[in-house]
């Protein structure tokens, strides 16, 4: 397997190859990021290979670093487009449960407050997790970045399902006071 | 429209996060079932080998602090001391968890040993890693909380020890992890989110004797 830095030099020789082995790479964390949105087999697929195909457009003349992030925020927001555009169908994917149950927790007070921009949401939930420890930042980002079930959480971490699910309950509390401290109203 | 803005945010955090997320490991043994037997099996083998005299000889386990020198109470393990007072302690330790805690599989402490609170002043104690101390009243009970309440809770380790100790509260026999810092110092700020007997409470996470110089858990 070849580190990132390699797979970079591919895209940039224009090399096939490129695609070939960043999916030998990240392939199956991409493919589980997706299905865990689209909650389908073949849509996961598909939105893997936009999103490679994104990458191959992007390199050059962008040179992530790191790769993997970089290829997983891809994933992931094209399979939340997908998503959104089959919304009507069925709603019990893990990413649709995941942003359900934090729902509550990012409602806030009526205000006539100008709705904040995911831009600096971003920076606010920067904020928020750095109040966290590792071991719960992890769980927070593995359940609403990675969009993964508890039960792989669980694994990842090494606690029970019990616990991720109690632990991440604290932290959406936690977070909706942080973000009703800080006036920000979604 | 919620929920959406979230997922847009979480798409935009820094790389960092992600690379954590994707990189975390989980300490080796920790939480596991593996972990109370291997640390028996240490056990076993050290008294094998170096006899009881050995344990007696270092403050392993968790003291008053109070009549000990500082420097007894943090010495390295495995350094043979003629202190008699050091096996009293290792006896009235109890090797044993917390009752209190029902669900230990996210509990990082092994042992625990419990503490009467001077009011709200938290008294000056000595614990091993891996050990919780506990606070309640002088009859053993918990801090009552209700809704909404809040808490400040803070210590302030003897000698500036930067030792990794984690603060956290047990509730109707559930372990919560409040904070966790590398220092000499911390203190957080807790809000009640439900009624009940709060049992306050520290964890030490480096691998020598915390030593608590002073510290509080103030109902506001």
């Amino acid at each position: 397997m070849l580190d990132d830095e390699e797979i970079i030099a591919l895209f940039f020789s224009r090399s096939e190859r490129a695609i070939q082995e960043l999916d030998i790479k990240y392939g199956r964390v991409c493919q589980k990021l997706s299905y865990n949105i689209v909650n389908n087999r073949q849509d996961a697929e598909e939105c893997v290979n936009d999103a490679y195909l994104s990458a191959w457009n992007a390199i050059p003349p962008a040179k992530p670093d790191p790769l993997h992030s970089y290829i997983c925020k891809i994933v992931r927001n094209i399979s939340l487009k997908r998503y959104d555009y089959k919304k009507a169908a069925k709603r019990d994917s893990v990413y649709e449960i995941a942003m359900h149950e934090i729902e509550d927790s990012l409602s806030a007070p009526d205000t006539v407050e100008a709705e904040i921009e995911a831009k600096e949401l971003a920076g606010i939930i920067e904020n928020f997790m750095e109040t966290l420890s590792v071991e719960n930042r992890v769980i927070f980002m593995r359940r609403y970045a990675y969009m993964e079930p508890y039960s792989d959480i669980s694994a990842r971490v090494g606690l029970s399902e019990k616990t991720v699910s109690v632990r991440l309950t604290r932290i959406r509390q936690k977070m909706r006071r942080y973000l009703i401290e800080r006036e920000v109203f979604l | 429209m919620n929920k959406m803005k979230f997922a847009e945010a979480m798409s935009m955090v820094d790389d960092r996060y992600y690379e954590e997320a994707e990189n975390y490991q989980r300490k080796d043994g920790k939480r596991t079932v593996k972990r109370p037997l291997m640390l028996a099996a240490c056990l076993v083998m050290s008294l094998a080998f170096c006899g009881f005299a050995y344990m007696a000889s270092v403050y392993w386990g968790s003291g008053p602090a109070d009549g000990s020198s500082f420097e007894e109470l943090t010495k390295p393990f495995g350094t043979i001391s003629e202190d008699e007072n050091a096996f009293t302690e290792v006896e009235d330790s109890a090797w044993t968890r917390s009752e209190l805690i029902s669900d230990y599989s996210s509990v990082y402490a092994d042992h625990s040993a419990m503490y009467d609170l001077n009011g709200n002043a938290i008294p000056s104690v000595y614990f091993s890693p891996a050990w919780m101390v506990i606070f309640a009243q002088e009859d053993g009970a918990g801090m009552r909380l209700d809704s909404g309440d809040t808490v400040t809770f803070d210590y302030v380790l003897k000698n500036k020890q930067s030792l990794e100790i984690e603060m956290g509260y047990i509730l109707n026999g559930q372990y919560y992890e409040l904070s966790k810092a590398l220092g000499s110092h911390n203190e957080t700020v807790f809000q009640a989110d439900e009624a009940g007997e709060y049992y306050f409470c520290l964890t030490n996470r480096s691998s020598t004797n915390a030593v608590i110089d002073h510290g509080s858990i103030t109902k506001h």
